[in-house]
């Protein structure tokens, strides 16, 4: 429900924006790799780590000029944030998890141009705030008697619990590049880092254990200029 | 472009250090020479351990939160106490972790915790919380304590044939040692019906058959292969049924299960899902991981095909692999029937302290040293549902209450039911 909420509230500031289009307003679309790590403490486990995995984004992006070397961007993306975790401990080191996360993310930046006159660089910084839609886990586990051990393969579906943070804010920022192929229509390819303020773990009173996730993100845009 | 710079460098320092750190979480394994200074360090201790590794906190109905609370401030006032030169007496802090752990639904949890500061006039130095003991002693159809009723059914049974006809009786008490050291007694016997058939008949007080069968007793090992080979090889005409006794079982082995439902099945059969803790937020667990039974050559009987009672006896001293046979054999042998008593419920799995850095759940802590917590290791669904704190409810309820706490009316009722499956 809160999702639909936010979504309907995305579009509608966008054709709010593009009914008031000059020729400082573009739209348009964008595709991409990712890849994302957590940042947890690893405090009373002796095993486990963390590692990075690879997955991709898709969405929209809508961008207005204020000045010749400043504008302001808001993308609405489809991202897989996702990451990966093993046991290292003797004779279970078969055993891990590959945490496969979506997310809906809208990452709102200040983008400063510089460069020639089809060829610009620019540099992005801003936030980002992001919902928690789908979370899926693959691997190995294992199952223990006195006298055996069994591995077995999992790929499921996990539901959501009072634990888990849907809705997660933070810091974005880095770089890229833009072509403009006429007056209208450019392509640009930005490297975004996405460093994540809110845990994706609630923790609890007594006991704080927050998760932090980064992403790193590659992507190719096109967009129509007004 | 200096100044764009300048501007991304101010917004990203501003933003760096915004990130909280985690609190300190105990390894639920240590259990190594941790010296407490206060009351309070030592509770505080173990609630972070048990919110970290208690492997029922999806199910568990004690506010955990509410407990620190609650109790903190209790247990600071006996730090006050302490250090104004006052004896804390071991019942006092009995009263506060009764508090903490009486009511949770781990029913394999027992909870030790010693007075780090005792006083030479208490006469006790050590805590003893078994919250299922608590709610089981609540029960109206409880009668006695495990052990009293294993002596009084080991008792019973040694004088079987004034109660039956029987035409072959052996018993044994072994003692097994290595990981888990047990006595376990055994009764095996072969009660004739009045029509010539047979039912073999064996009781044990806890699931050690692997052991024992692996070089453990060489008397239990026999009587076992005499009960398990009367299955086996008994002519269908003159088999009536047979009964596995599990009153007083007080669990072991879950390996048993070979033996007494992988003797009867011709193919593997998913008969537990389990999963244990991950990570240190209460509802982080691995995935649900499937459990199954292979068929087991040696003693094997198609007893589906056949149409062969399988009886199980319990009552609600049946725990842990004590209940978690009848319920898994319930659930897979169309033949299979269970009569007696709602069991204890202590369904789920364990694993000695010693593998900790396995399942990162389960038994911890040192006695000697504060604090020593037995809980359950996996979380199990038996057809899908946690039977945690619910037992394995009988086919037919015969209460030994309801019989002036005689054994024979349990027995009774399973000869009659084979008998009725002609």
């Amino acid at each position: 429900m809160c999702m639909n909420k936010r979504q309907i509230i995305a579009i509608g500031l966008l054709c709010l924006a593009a009914t008031a289009a000059d020729a400082q307003l573009s739209i348009g679309v964008r595709g991409g790799w990712t890849q994302t790590s957590i940042s947890q403490s690893n405090t009373g486990r002796v095993d486990e780590t963390f590692s990075k995995l690879s997955g991709y984004e898709t969405g929209i992006q809508a961008g207005y000029s204020i000045t010749d070397w400043m504008s302001v961007r808001a993308d609405l993306n489809f991202m897989q944030r996702s990451y990966r975790k093993d046991r290292n401990l003797h004779y279970l080191d078969p055993v891990f998890t590959e945490y496969h996360n979506s997310y809906l993310i809208m990452p709102v930046m200040a983008v400063f141009s510089f460069g020639g006159e089809r060829l610009h660089g620019h540099l992005l910084g801003g936030g980002f705030a992001s919902y928690w839609l789908n979370a899926e886990i693959h691997g190995k586990t294992y199952w223990l008697t006195d006298y055996y051990v069994f591995f077995e393969d999992f790929d499921e579906y996990r539901d959501f619990n009072s634990e888990d943070q849907r809705f997660t804010a933070g810091f974005v920022g880095g770089t890229g590049l833009s072509y403009s192929i006429n007056s209208n229509l450019s392509f640009n390819s930005d490297i975004l880092y996405y460093y994540d303020l809110v845990s994706q773990h609630k923790g609890y009173d007594h006991l704080s254990d927050p998760r932090y996730l980064n992403t790193l993100s590659i992507s190719l845009g096109i967009s129509y200029k007004f | 472009m200096k100044r764009n710079l300048i501007i991304m460098a101010v917004i990203a320092l501003a933003f760096s250090n915004c990130r909280n750190e985690a609190d300190y979480h105990p390894y639920i394994g240590e259990y190594g020479p941790l010296a407490y200074d206060s009351y309070t360090s030592q509770f505080e201790h173990i609630w972070k351990t048990m919110s970290t590794g208690y492997v029922f906190w999806d199910i568990e109905t004690t506010d955990w939160d509410a407990v620190y609370d609650d109790l903190i401030p209790e247990f600071e006032k006996l730090d006050t106490k302490h250090n104004a030169g006052e004896d804390v007496y071991t019942t006092e802090l009995s009263a506060l972790y009764k508090k903490a752990f009486g009511s949770m639904c781990d029913h394999h949890m027992k909870v030790y915790i010693k007075n780090i500061f005792p006083s030479p006039s208490d006469p006790y130095q050590y805590i003893y919380v078994s919250p299922g003991n608590n709610e089981v002693e609540q029960r109206d159809y409880y009668i006695e304590h495990y052990e009293d009723e294993q002596v009084g059914l080991y008792n019973f049974l040694s004088n079987i044939e004034t109660q039956y006809d029987i035409s072959m009786h052996e018993s044994a008490v072994a003692s097994l040692h290595g990981e888990y050291p047990m006595e376990v007694a055994y009764h095996y016997c072969l009660i004739n019906l009045p029509d010539g058939r047979k039912i073999p008949y064996l009781w044990q007080s806890s699931a050690a058959i692997t052991p024992n069968m692996n070089g453990g007793d060489s008397t239990a090992s026999a009587i076992i292969d005499h009960w398990l080979t009367a299955i086996a090889y008994t002519p269908r005409e003159q088999l009536a049924g047979f009964i596995l006794d599990n009153r007083a079982n007080t669990g072991g082995y879950q390996d048993d299960m070979d033996y007494l439902l992988g003797s009867f099945i011709n193919e593997k059969k998913e008969i537990i899902k389990t999963r244990y803790k991950e990570g240190p937020g209460r509802l982080e667990y691995s995935a649900w991981t499937p459990y199954y039974i292979y068929p087991h050559s040696k003693y094997h009987r198609d007893i589906t095909a056949e149409n062969i009672p399988y009886v199980i006896i319990c009552d609600i001293n049946s725990i842990s692999m004590g209940e978690v046979e009848p319920l898994t054999i319930k659930s897979v042998l169309p033949t299979s029937y269970i009569i007696g008593e709602r069991t204890y419920g202590a369904t789920c799995g364990l694993q000695m302290p010693e593998r900790i850095n396995l399942n990162y759940g389960g038994p911890y802590g040192d006695y000697n040293n504060g604090h020593y917590v037995y809980t359950s290791t996996f979380e199990c669904l038996y057809e899908g549902m946690s039977a945690e704190g619910i037992g394995c409810i009988p086919d037919k309820t015969v209460l030994r209450k309801d019989h002036n706490g005689d054994f024979k009316a349990q027995i009774d009722a399973a000869i009659e039911y084979i008998q009725s499956c002609q």
